[in-house]
């Protein structure tokens, strides 16, 4: 039987520690059997982590969060981003959109553009010439880890983003230097874009499949929307832009 | 031909079609033009017909300004909902914003930190503001000092 449950990672700050308790507890509020997991340093321990079934130890990266996703216990797993939080019960039904797929996220069309500040670039141009970019928002994600290529791939995204991160990886032209013409320097801190290159430019994931959610934004409504994008109500709110992580916990 | 044309995107200024707004390009020459945009009155001041206005409506076309005008309308109103709704979403943003704050600043109060009452916390999340967020945290600091007598959950 194939195990399911949810991914919480908290690391680099004790506002994402103390956010991911509040968010692993609202999971508990409509969800009390919910097996969840919680990544954190071990700094942060304070008592309250008694709320996750497992605690397991994470580096004090900003990726952190893909190390988390990467090594998560249950097959079928549902990985939320720490400043959020859960307001609906269809949090116990999160599994059943998984289906055939092996990645679900929330996407990232052009309605919700202007919560973003760069979504194109050149490099993602369509065959037909149409602009491309980012289409996926890795906030929360639904994966199923029965699957080695799941896992094989998490593992890369998490390997690729510290690469990325630290300046050992960048897209390179053929004369080697590095791309950043179809590929601008200011996506060099973002993990979207080792999401967006290992999904679209490594042929070991050509056939991974990935889809959306249906009614995407209550399963991520980003506290900042300015229209309700949803359908029905939302399940994660995620704030991921609150006065508190900058001013008391930075 | 007249050194001046008017745009198609005229609309009535008044239901009773008393006022039309258009736009006036006039050709200044040498591909120059200068764009004015006019509010003409039927009827002028002194009582007497206004030529201006035929002269509008008549190289427009009624119907073309009626249309417009609907048009227009349906716009302004459809812009009119959507300022409602981003108006009331920033609004609520900003709300749950300062409430989701104080519920993570809440938790780093020593007595919230370690009470065992599942229950009053469970009540500081569902908190609707930040005073309820507070008066929450007032209970469990009491109850710690054995204020409600039993400390039980």
């Amino acid at each position: 039987m194939m195990s399911k449950g949810y991914v919480v990672v908290a690391s680099t700050s004790k506002f994402f520690y103390l956010s991911a308790i509040n968010l692993i507890e609202s999971i508990r509020d409509f969800y009390p059997e919910a097996n969840i997991t919680l990544f954190t340093e071990e700094r942060f321990l304070d008592g309250q982590e008694s709320c996750a079934d497992k605690i397991e130890f994470v580096n004090a990266h900003k990726r952190a969060k893909l190390d988390g996703m990467a090594r998560s216990p249950y097959d079928q797993t549902f990985y939320i981003d720490a400043d959020c939080e859960v307001e609906h019960e269809d949090i116990a039904k999160v599994f059943d959109h998984l289906g055939d797929n092996d990645l679900v996220f929330t996407g990232l069309p052009v309605e919700r553009h202007y919560c973003y500040a760069e979504v194109y670039f050149p490099g993602a141009t369509k065959e037909d010439g149409r602009k491309g970019g980012f289409e996926l928002c890795g906030g929360v994600c639904l994966y199923n880890m029965a699957n080695p290529l799941v896992k094989e791939f998490m593992k890369d995204w998490y390997e690729l983003t510290v690469k990325q991160y630290d300046g050992l990886w960048w897209p390179r032209k053929e004369d080697g230097s590095e791309d950043l013409e179809n590929y601008p320097a200011s996506f060099k801190r973002w993990d979207q874009f080792s999401l967006w290159w290992l999904l679209n430019k490594e042929p070991k994931y050509k056939d991974l499949k990935v889809a959306i959610f249906e009614d995407d934004a209550r399963w991520n409504f980003f506290n900042g929307y300015l229209y309700p994008h949803n359908k029905e109500p939302v399940v994660v709110r995620h704030y991921s832009n609150v006065k508190a992580k900058r001013e008391v916990y930075d | 031909m007249k050194p001046y044309r008017y745009l198609d995107n005229a609309f009535w200024e008044v239901p009773d079609k008393s006022i039309v707004k258009c736009i006036r390009i006039a050709d200044l020459g040498q591909g120059k033009t200068k764009k004015d945009i006019l509010a003409v009155r039927k009827i002028n001041k002194d009582g007497t017909p206004n030529p201006q206005y035929k002269e509008i409506v008549d190289s427009i076309g009624e119907a073309v300004i009626d249309k417009y005008t609907q048009e227009r309308l349906e716009k302004k109103e459809r812009e009119h909902q959507e300022n409602l709704v981003k108006h009331e979403q920033k609004k609520q943003a900003a709300h749950l914003e300062g409430l989701f704050g104080a519920k993570i600043r809440a938790m780093e109060i020593e007595e919230v930190k370690n009470t065992k009452n599942k229950k009053l916390r469970s009540k500081i999340r569902r908190a609707n503001s930040e005073l309820e967020v507070t008066a929450l945290v007032s209970l469990i600091i009491g109850e710690e000092m054995g204020l409600f007598g039993n400390n039980d959950e």
